[in-house]
């Protein structure tokens, strides 16, 4: 009777698991539509805007001395995005073999990664806003400016969303809240990689085409 | 203070001890002595006649059936993960770190797509690419490979009508009457 | 302590004690006080713009202005009578019945998530609360749509808490819709399969993807619209690149499907009703279950027949023709109601007379749905009292006649207390009539050019005017026959049994109220949720019977059931 009661609970334990990650997929369902929203507002300007796009696209700027084009910069912020994510399934990976201390090191990876991601934003606002390019004020400029910064600051209010997340798993990593069943680091995944791909959506929309 | 923490108690508990599964039927006169519900107005024997009554009405459910994971011929763990089978190779890598890299190597490919003349084709590089990734992140980052497949419609259904609205938008002259 | 030692309402949040107001406004995850908080809240927001109504009815007794300072108080009275009715109602009342239904038919403990659950309803009193400060600062006053520029450039601060609040409405219903589809996936019992379901939870599930699809395009516009108000953007100002029509389409890219929202649970309801009350099998299960999920899909390529004046005239077919293709799975659902009524052996109780009362009156609102997809003459009655009529023929003859359906049905369930019958019928009667009579002259209204959304009007439209408002005010006092109707059936109705009407379904298969864990024992679900009139069925309603105490309508099954249970071993 026990045994069965144990298998019983493994069970259990199963469905819980699959009861947390659909109803994140399903949130996540909800922020599919929300950000079609904000980048659909965007390239409706852009399809008719080329010109602006195309100057923006095309300015330079100084790194370090260096004339660079400026999707350079968000190109780097891109290649941190994709690591920090990479850095995340190799925690879970830790976490599936039972190891603490790998789990909190990879996911502290995570984290930073996620705060040079937004240390960089900040820093491409800042040139993009000495460019002219504001959010509120007239002309083509601003009008691109408002279209711009709507989903991509809301996607860095994800990342810092998903920062704090990942301080509070690292912290629950070292409790050992994980070393059971690590579905709060899949969770926390799910999460993380979704404001991934859409970064990889904004990336190529926003600043490639 | 009892009085607050008493529909925690049972809430928690459905989160771990409540849910469905074919031997929980067999364990039913175990679970049944629920002690955290005090003074039942109906003793236990009396309400397992009903559910007695009940099963009578139907026959044992099917079995669920294990799902199989998407693009298994082509990627898969090795090794119990420490190496990697890619498209006929075996890489001493894991599977994640496969998959960075291929990530890594099609942004860099974006890049320079970008930096060259605009045209058409670019533009229908740039978005295959730019999905390859987003796929490659859901499928083996966000395991939806060898997950349910109700977490593979919950992404499909809102990419479906979100993509719908979106050409609309795209189509539809920004002032209404386009004169 | 009381003389009352059975708790009032609720399930048994504390054993033995009785359940007071302090219950209420606890936080507590049991998802059946969660459900009545749910009920209790919308249902003072009901009052609420009721009263509103009530205002608006008055100023319109005569053609011009009598009780309002000028038309923009008159604006802000119907902008948030329309909102609060929908968002502070109707969707949260919905949401207290799939709360506190939901894990009992699924003969589970509590919902998936139950802290989230708590937390997507403790969003509900302060978004009520935000939206109602309006009053404070010039209340919102762009109607329940808020198109700009008048919600943009011409409107007050409230405008902006308007929007804060319907974010936080938002935010709630798709957390609570996450946890109503997990719970329907993850805690079905053994020997429930999705087409073992009652239809009710079909109906939310079939609600949920909505929701979780539909709102956000309404977060996402809002956000937009905040942007605007707040930081100065020019999302919807076309003298600076924005786009007016941006805020229409995603606005209605939501607000169509949110229609269904509002309607989809009274069908569910419904279901449940005609069937039981008419000691039959449901009609078509199939039909029903999937044509909720019809509604849902196709519910999101209409949108666009809100604007056929507004809209490039090159779409406005295609968007008919969608329009009129969302009429079949309903006319589908309407027949199967139909078909299980016929040969039953009906119960008139105030159930079943709302149930029909639903089902008449939709049916009219279907119609005139119909008729406003067709464009040209949509094109002639756009912005008249048509709308407004068809509109509360749809919402008030479908979904609150739902609600009232379902409140007769459940209240047994909820209080462990039948309300009284003949108070019950006496408010059928009363709404009934006056329903009638107030929204149904609207059409002729309309049709005779009477435009809405004015305080103002052509002197050749006071007569019907005052009828409608005559009935309307009857209409509103109705209403208090159902609340004192409540009030005297808690403090002095008749027990409940666990199973006053001898149900299948299982939320009835434990004590009236629930007990905090629900049920006694791993439950095990009637294999058919709707086999009236099967030996199997008696069998095991008879078992109910004997281990819970004698059923209060022990009236005897249709006799001749059309299509029997499958009755598989026994």
């Amino acid at each position: 009777m026990s045994e069965a009661r144990l298998e019983a609970g493994v069970h259990h334990a199963a469905v819980h698991n699959d009861s947390l990650k659909f109803g994140m997929w399903l949130f996540l369902a909800s922020e599919v539509i929300i950000f079609t929203v904000l980048i659909a507002a965007y390239v409706v300007f852009s399809l008719d805007n080329r010109g602006i796009v195309k100057q923006i696209h095309e300015s330079t700027i100084n790194v370090l001395g260096l004339r660079l084009p400026s999707v350079f910069l968000v190109a780097l912020n891109t290649f941190f995005l994709l690591t920090s994510s990479w850095t995340l399934v190799m925690g879970l990976r830790e976490a599936e073999r039972g190891s603490r201390k790998g789990l909190a090191q990879w996911i502290t990876y995570t984290a930073i990664l996620g705060i040079v991601f937004l240390v960089f934003q900040y820093i491409e606002y800042g040139i993009l806003a000495h460019e002219g390019v504001v959010i509120n004020g007239t002309g083509p400029l601003a009008e691109f400016g408002m279209r711009f910064y709507t989903p991509t600051a809301i996607h860095g209010a994800h990342v810092l969303v998903g920062v704090l997340w990942a301080f509070w798993v690292i912290r629950q990593a070292n409790r050992g809240a994980y070393d059971q069943n690590p579905v709060g680091v899949e969770v926390f995944g799910l999460y993380w990689h979704f404001v991934d791909v859409v970064w990889i959506v904004i990336f190529t929309v926003v600043y490639l085409i | 203070m009892s009085e607050e923490t008493k529909p925690t108690e049972a809430a928690e508990e459905s989160q771990t001890m409540w849910l469905r599964s074919e031997r929980a039927e067999a364990a039913a006169p175990a679970a049944a002595s629920i002690t955290d519900a005090p003074s039942p107005p109906v003793p236990a024997p009396a309400a397992e006649a009903v559910w007695a009554a009940a099963r009578a009405s139907h026959a044992d459910a099917p079995a669920p059936r294990a799902p199989r994971p998407l693009l298994s011929a082509w990627i898969d763990e090795r090794d119990g993960g420490d190496s990697t089978y890619f498209f006929g190779r075996i890489i001493p890598m894991p599977m994640y770190t496969v998959i960075f890299a291929v990530l890594a190597v099609i942004t860099l490919v974006e890049v320079i797509i970008s930096e060259l003349p605009e045209g058409f084709l670019g533009t229908l590089l740039l978005v295959a690419l730019s999905l390859a990734k987003a796929v490659l992140v859901v499928l083996f980052y966000m395991h939806l490979r060898s997950d349910s497949r109700f977490f593979a419609a919950a992404l499909i259904l809102p990419l479906i009508i979100g993509l719908i609205s979106a050409m609309f938008l795209l189509a539809v002259p920004t002032t209404g009457y386009p004169y | 302590m009381a003389t009352i030692s059975v708790p009032l309402i609720g399930g048994r949040a504390v054993e033995g004690k009785r359940f007071g107001i302090s219950d209420i406004l606890r936080w507590t995850v049991d998802h059946k006080v969660i459900g009545i908080q749910y009920m209790l809240t919308a249902s003072f927001f009901f009052i609420v713009g009721g009263a509103l109504a009530m205002l608006i009815r008055w100023e319109l007794l005569t053609p011009t202005l009598d009780i309002m300072a000028d038309g923009q108080q008159y604006n802000q009275l119907f902008s948030i009578h329309g909102t609060v009715m929908i968002f502070l109602w109707i969707v949260p009342m919905m949401a207290g019945f799939g709360n506190y239904l939901l894990p009992l038919m699924l003969g589970a403990k509590d919902m998936a998530f139950p802290w989230l659950n708590a937390f997507a309803f403790w969003l509900i009193p302060p978004a009520g609360i935000l939206m109602l400060m309006g009053w404070f600062v010039g209340q919102a006053e762009a109607g329940w749509t808020s198109y700009p520029p008048l919600s943009t450039l011409y409107s007050l601060d409230g405008q902006t808490l308007w929007a804060m609040s319907l974010h936080l409405l938002g935010l709630s219903s798709i957390l609570g819709a996450v946890n109503f589809i997990v719970t329907i996936k993850n805690m079905r019992p053994v020997g429930m399969g999705y087409f073992q379901m009652p239809l009710f939870v079909w109906a939310i599930l079939a609600t949920s993807i909505i929701i979780l699809m539909a709102t956000p395009f309404l977060a996402g516009a809002l956000t937009l619209l905040i942007l605007d108000r707040v930081v100065g953007t020019q999302f919807f100002n076309p003298a600076q690149g924005g786009d007016v029509l941006l805020w229409q389409n995603v606005f209605w890219f939501y607000s169509h499907p949110a229609v269904y929202i509002m309607v989809l649970p009274a069908f569910g309801i419904l279901s449940e009703v005609l069937s039981v009350h008419a000691r039959k099998p449901i009609f078509g299960y199939r039909a029903i279950a999937l044509s909720s999920l019809a509604i849902a899909l196709v519910g999101f390529t209409v949108w666009a027949h809100h604007m056929f004046t507004s809209l490039t005239p090159e779409l406005r077919i295609p968007f008919m023709i969608t329009s009129m293709i969302i009429a079949v799975p309903t006319g589908i659902k309407v027949f199967s109601w139909l078909g299980t009524l016929f040969m039953g052996k009906i119960r008139f109780t105030s159930a079943m007379l709302f149930g029909l009362g639903f089902l008449s009156m939709f049916v009219i609102g279907g119609i005139s749905g119909v008729m406003l997809a067709s464009v040209p003459y949509n094109i002639h009655v756009h912005d008249t009292y048509f709308v407004v009529s068809h509109l509360h023929f749809v919402l008030y003859g479908g979904s609150v006649f739902g609600i009232y359906a379902g409140l007769y049905h459940w209240f047994p369930k909820i209080s462990g207390r039948m309300l009284d019958e003949r108070l019950g019928r006496l408010h059928f009667i009363v709404t009934y009539i006056s329903f009638f009579f107030t929204f149904f002259p609207q059409h002729i209204l309309g049709m005779s050019g009477m435009p809405r959304r004015v305080a103002v009007y052509a002197p050749e439209y006071q007569s019907l005017n005052v009828v409608v408002s005559i009935a309307s005010f009857i209409l509103g006092i109705s209403t208090f026959i159902l609340i004192w109707n409540v009030i005297v059936s808690l403090r002095a109705g008749k027990r409940a049994s666990a199973n006053p009407w001898r149900a299948l379904t299982l939320e009835w298969a434990t004590s009236s109220p629930p007990p905090v864990t629900n049920f006694i024992g791993d439950p095990v679900p009637y294999r058919n949720p709707y086999g009236y009139g099967s030996e199997s069925a008696n069998a095991y309603l008879n078992a109910l019977e004997s281990a819970y105490g004698p059923s209060e309508h022990p009236s005897p099954d249709a006799p001749k059931a059309i299509k029997p249970a499958p009755a598989a071993g026994d």
